[in-house]
């Protein structure tokens, strides 16, 4: 791929993903369950983690942040899937 | 000796006495099983994802502390019976 980004050829083929890495290593090297504004950027609207695909972050830092994710669901910082947007429906309240 | 975080989610009526007597209850609790509380303080009150308990908010306290590895079980029982902590989580940090 273009940048040197890694991206399979398989991959690219099928789907082209949107270069979405504005969060740079350091932040997801540092990241914990806390920093919620930076793991909503990993979750669907529904509350549904991205598939990194579409994050575009490596295997290992995709695995954290699911990790990091479901820490922070149980804790009620972020939804589990829900019906409605869940953006919207958190600023509603 | 390990190093742990302790969320323990308030529930949103409770006030500032309550939260203090949990902290002390809980760092008792460390202190008894032979670790040592390193920060304990209320994080920030938020609004929860979801209802717990029919609460639509929480106060959010964490402990940061470090102790043998039979301390967290403990914990884990005390705060189950308290009534005004309505979701906790011990977490293992890396050292």
């Amino acid at each position: 791929m273009a940048n040197g980004k890694k991206t399979s050829g398989r991959r690219s083929s099928k789907y082209e993903a949107p270069k979405q890495r504005r969060i740079t290593k350091q932040q997801i090297e540092n990241a914990t369950y806390k920093d919620v504004k930076l793991l909503e950027k990993f979750v669907s609207d529904r509350g549904k983690i991205r598939s990194s695909l579409i994050t575009g972050i490596s295997k290992q830092e995709q695995a954290k942040v699911a990790r990091l994710i479901k820490v922070a669901r149980e804790l009620a910082l972020l939804p589990y899937v829900t019906t409605s947007s869940y953006k919207q429906s958190y600023n509603r309240r | 000796m390990n190093k742990y975080d302790l969320v323990s989610i308030v529930r949103p009526t409770a006030d500032e006495s309550i939260v203090d007597s949990i902290h002390k209850s809980i760092s008792e609790v460390i202190s008894n099983g032979g670790g040592n509380v390193s920060e304990q303080g209320v994080w920030q009150r938020r609004k929860l994802a979801y209802e717990i308990d029919t609460f639509k908010e929480g106060i959010y306290t964490i402990t940061t502390f470090e102790s043998p590895s039979n301390v967290p079980a403990e914990l884990d029982r005390v705060l189950k019976i308290s009534d005004d902590v309505i979701r906790h989580k011990v977490l293992k940090m890396e050292s």
